[in-house]
Formats: structure tokens, C-alpha cells, sequence
């Protein structure tokens, strides 16, 4: 019985021993998610907030939300506004002081790239969902991954200076293998080049600057507010006359719109997977793109 | 952090909540108007929308004062309804109150997408992330209306079960002011739960506990007392549940709320056999 006892804490002290010795990650979306694990490897615990099936601006309110920040070191976010609706209510919630704004354990993504879209007057809610500090989606240029990963590297080795080598070298092979990977996937989209399209929401400004595309319309006639038939018809036209072949959607946007279009121009739809974690192959950042890609090529048919 | 403590602000919040509107619910019941609460939860959504359109930030105290003063301008016509000559003809108003108000909500938050979400939010409401400020605040107005409605305990019941001879032993005052009381201070007790707790479970926690308890029980009292219990007892079991299975808390806690009533006719049947 007393061996029993004894190696119960035994197990115990070495469970709670190791445990400690990880930073446990906290991450808004599942593709910090991904990107963090790459850095971290071993020496982190990585959970995300949202799904990637879902609209990360949206996130319905549960308790293992509050338990997670509460428990984490660091909370990585997506930032430029994007969790605005629900991440200040949720870290005043959780209490957890490591993890609050300004704080070691708080790290804002956005500010590692170059956001675009930046507005130049003041927005207002009339305008829809516009975001003042710039559109939020960067991650879908997958060379701001690199530099999520780097700003990553960067503050997991100020929380966890004994691992500093690993992190920087798995930062690395990181880094080097998307790279790598930017070019297969530059190459596979050539065809695509300056080549208009139309977009269903304002999120995809970064997927076209880094493949080089052009997005002459949006779907949404205010980001976040659906068509009017009046918008629709006048993107009928639009995608006759410029000769439009792609219509880029997300997997959460209404399809409506975008197969009334279909039927009137023939236009084709891409339904491009916005985050890792959106389709049930996609375990990674690397395969996010693979997907956005194979998607782009099944549609415009090269 | 255990997990009850996750939990606990929602469940004072709640609790908060069960004693008040199961005192209104029973008044509620007792006039045959049970939508009203619907209507002007509807109606402080309509006014939040206002302040949108004037650029008030959806939380702060300027877009309460909004809601607050569309539900006391619709309390002021609701207070005129015992007028109106007889119950199908209260409902029918009511109930265009509340399709009315929802529209014009639609219509003025439909050039904003984060109006439409804040729409939705005060449908849901989100009260695990409900604050302890927020809650002082609450209990400390639901205070000043408990004890608006213990001293004038009399007068407000007469009003609600026996409305002519409330009208009959009140004239030196005049019945109307004690029924615009009456849906002043529910209005007041609404638009504060909603903005916390969203709409859903503030029309449950009115309606269950009171009819449940009324299918058990006969006085006042008793009913409320009932009311109370399994007002909260069923909160904790699915607050439980949310916590459990990670659902979303207010939702979950009117799922299960939906069992209450079942359960009260099982035991009025039970007994009426013993």
C-alpha cells in the first residue's frame, strides 16, 4: 500500500515537475496555433481559442475559454482589432496578470508585419467592419509567417532564455522550409498573375499582393454586410466586361451570392480555406497554403 | 483558478436575476401579459440601436440611457393598456410592439455589420464574462427596487390580482401613475438583465420559475419561494452542464430550464394521485 502511495507522488512530482518546464501557449487562432508549435517544439503547450472552421471575429463565449488564458503564459494574438469583439471581455474574465496587455505574456502579432488597408480618416461603424489599424488577415501571406515566427522566437527566449537555442534553430528550419515553399507556390500560381478577381470579403488583400493577383471587387458591398441584388447585378457586369474568371470566397460566407454569379457569368468559385484548422487535412500553416493553392489552380483550371 | 470560480459571477449574476424576475414573472402571469417582457427587452435593444446610429459605443452608460428611456417611453404605453377593452386586444398590441421593434432594429443596424453582431449578442448575451462591477451595479438597483416593491407590496399586487378593486379603493391616487410604477421599475429590471444576460434568458427567467412554481403551488408567497428554488437549482445544474461539456452557459441554462416545468407537472400529478 505504501508503495502504492509512494509511487503515485513519485509519478506526480514528475508529471508536475515537467509540466512546469513548458510554456504553455494560449493563441486566438489556430494558425499562431500552428506556428508557435513549429517554434516551440517540445519545450511548449499550445492550445488555440477558436477553430479554424469558424469566423475568427466571432467567438461564442465558453467556460474552458476562461480556464485556458487563466492557466497560460503567454497569450499570442492576431491583433489590428480582429478579436475586438471578444478578447478584452475574456482576459478581464480570466484575471490571469501574466497575459494582460503590456505585459511579458502578451504578444500582438500584428505588430510584426506591415498591415494594409490602413485607413486614412476616421472610421466609423456606418462604413461595416472596417478596421482602423488595417486589415487583419496578414497571415494569409505566408511571408508574414516568417515574421510571425521570428517575433515568436523572440518572446518565447525572453520567457524561456534556458531554450534559446532551440528556438532559434527550429525558428530556422521553419523559416527556411516555408520559404522553400513560397516558391513552389509562386510557381504553381503564375497564371494567376495580375489577373483580376473578384473576392467575397476584404480579407484576401494579402493572399493577392503576395501571389500578385489583383481584387477588383468585392463581393460585400460593405465588408461584413451581404449583397444587395442591385450590388450583385452591378458585379455582373463588372465580371463580364473585365472578362473575371475567379470568385474567392471563405468557407463560413453565405454561398448565395456567390452561385447567383456563378449561373449569370460562369464565373468560378474558389472556396479558399482561411485558416489551418479549416478543413480537417489541414494540420499546419504549410498546409493551409497547400490548400489555398490547390483550390485557386481546381478553379481556374491550370 | 478551480472551475467554480469561473463560474461564480455568472451564477451571482443569476441569482440576481431569479429573485427578481420570478416576483415579476408572478405579476406577470397573474395580468395574462407574458410577452410584454419580450416586447421591451425588444424595445432596449431598440434603443441601443439608436445610440449606434448616434455613435454610442454599445456597453457604455450612454447607450443604457438610451435603452432605459425607449422601455420607459414604451413602459408609459404599456401602463395605458388596461384601457384597452380586453385581453386579446392587450396581446395584439404587445405583440406588434415587439415585431416593430425587432424591424426597426433590423433597419437601422443593417449599414453596420458590428451592429447586426451586437444585435445577436443582446439575443445570446454573453453572461460568463459578465464583471463584478457589472453585478454591483445590478444588485444595487435590483436593491432599490426590492425595496420599492416590499414597502408598496399591497398596492402593486392589488394591481396585478385584483385589478378592479385596485381601482376602486385607490382614488385619491390615481390607478395609471401605480401601473406606470409598476412598468417602470420591470423596465428598469429588464434593460439592466439584458444587457448582461441577453434577451433568452431573461424571458426564461421570468416565465419558468413562476409558471412552474404556479402549477405546484397556490399563494404568493409560496410561489415564490418555490419559484426561487428551482429557478436555482436548475441554473446551477446547467451552469454545471456548460462547464462540463464546455457549451455555451446561457443557452445551456435555459436548455435545462426547459425541464423545470415538466418536472412540476410530473409532481402535481404525483400528488393529486397521493
Amino acid at each position: 500500500m505504501r508503495l502504492i502511495v509512494k509511487v503515485v507522488l513519485f509519478i506526480g512530482i514528475v508529471c508536475s515537475s515537467s509540466v512546469s518546464a513548458t510554456v504553455k501557449i494560449v493563441t486566438t487562432t489556430q494558425d499562431l496555433a500552428s506556428i508557435a508549435r513549429s517554434v516551440g517544439g517540445e519545450y511548449v503547450e499550445v492550445k488555440s481559442l477558436t477553430l479554424g472552421t469558424r469566423d475568427p471575429h466571432f467567438a461564442e463565449a465558453k467556460p474552458s475559454m476562461i480556464r485556458k488564458v487563466y492557466r497560460a503564459d503567454l497569450l499570442l494574438l492576431i491583433g489590428a482589432d480582429m478579436e475586438i469583439g471578444w478578447l478584452p471581455a475574456l482576459l478581464r474574465s480570466a484575471r490571469n496578470r501574466d497575459v494582460q496587455a503590456g505585459a511579458n505574456g502578451y504578444l500582438d502579432l500584428s505588430t510584426s508585419v506591415n498591415l494594409l488597408g490602413k485607413s486614412e480618416q476616421s472610421v466609423d461603424r456606418s462604413m461595416g467592419d472596417v478596421h482602423a489599424k488595417g486589415n487583419p488577415h496578414y497571415w494569409l501571406d505566408p511571408n508574414n509567417g516568417i515574421k510571425i515566427s521570428r517575433l515568436i522566437a523572440e518572446r518565447l527566449i525572453t520567457l524561456d532564455p534556458e531554450h534559446q537555442q532551440e528556438y532559434q534553430q527550429q525558428q530556422k528550419i521553419f523559416e527556411n522550409k516555408l520559404a522553400l515553399k513560397i516558391l513552389d507556390w509562386q510557381k504553381e500560381l503564375l497564371p494567376l498573375s495580375d489577373q483580376p478577381v473578384v473576392a467575397y470579403h476584404k480579407s484576401l488583400i494579402y493572399l493577392a499582393n503576395a501571389f500578385n493577383f489583383k481584387i477588383v471587387a468585392e463581393v460585400e458591398p460593405k465588408p461584413g454586410i451581404a449583397p444587395s441584388a442591385k450590388h450583385l447585378n452591378k458585379l455582373v457586369s463588372l465580371i463580364e466586361k473585365q472578362k473575371i474568371k475567379i470568385l474567392m470566397t471563405e468557407p463560413y460566407y453565405e454561398r448565395r451570392s456567390s452561385k447567383y454569379l456563378n449561373e449569370k457569368t460562369n464565373i468560378q468559385i474558389a472556396v479558399l480555406p482561411q485558416s489551418v484548422g479549416a478543413m480537417p487535412e489541414m494540420l499546419n500553416y504549410i498546409d493551409l497554403f497547400d490548400g489555398i493553392v490547390a483550390s485557386l489552380k481546381q478553379a481556374g483550371d491550370f | 483558478m478551480s472551475d467554480w470560480v469561473i463560474l461564480l459571477p455568472a451564477f451571482v449574476m443569476m441569482a440576481l436575476m431569479i429573485a427578481t424576475h420570478t416576483y415579476l414573472g408572478l405579476h406577470v402571469l397573474a395580468r395574462g401579459i407574458i410577452f410584454v417582457d419580450l416586447a421591451l427587452a425588444q424595445i432596449a435593444a431598440l434603443g441601443v440601436s439608436i445610440a449606434f446610429l448616434f455613435g454610442q459605443e454599445s456597453h457604455g452608460l450612454a447607450s443604457q440611457a438610451y435603452a432605459f428611456g425607449a422601455t420607459l417611453i414604451a413602459a408609459f404605453g404599456f401602463a395605458k393598456l388596461r384601457e384597452l377593452p380586453n385581453k386579446t386586444a392587450r396581446e395584439v398590441t404587445i405583440g406588434c410592439v415587439y415585431v416593430v421593434a425587432t424591424a426597426l432594429s433590423i433597419v437601422i443596424l443593417s449599414r453596420s455589420s458590428q451592429g447586426m453582431e451586437e444585435l445577436k449578442a443582446m439575443f445570446n448575451g454573453n453572461i460568463l464574462w459578465v464583471q463584478w462591477q457589472e453585478i454591483t451595479v445590478v444588485a444595487i438597483a435590483y436593491l432599490v427596487l426590492s425595496v420599492l416593491h416590499f414597502i408598496y407590496y399591497r398596492q402593486f399586487k392589488a394591481l396585478s390580482f385584483k385589478p378592479d378593486e385596485a381601482e376602486e379603493n385607490q382614488v385619491n391616487r390615481p390607478s395609471f401613475l401605480w401601473e406606470f410604477l409598476f412598468f417602470a421599475t420591470f423596465a428598469l429590471t429588464i434593460t439592466l438583465a439584458v444587457n448582461v444576460a441577453g434577451v433568452l434568458l431573461v424571458f426564461a427567467f421570468l416565465i419558468i420559475p413562476a409558471f412552474s412554481a404556479s402549477i405546484i403551488i397556490e399563494s404568493f408567497l409560496n410561489r415564490l419561494l418555490v419559484g426561487w428554488s428551482m429557478g436555482i437549482l436548475g441554473s446551477a445544474i446547467g451552469l454545471w452542464l456548460s462547464l462540463w461539456a464546455d457549451l455555451p452557459v446561457g443557452a445551456t441554462v435555459v436548455s435545462v430550464l426547459g425541464m423545470v416545468p415538466i418536472i412540476a407537472i410530473l409532481i402535481r400529478v404525483f400528488k393529486r394521485g397521493g
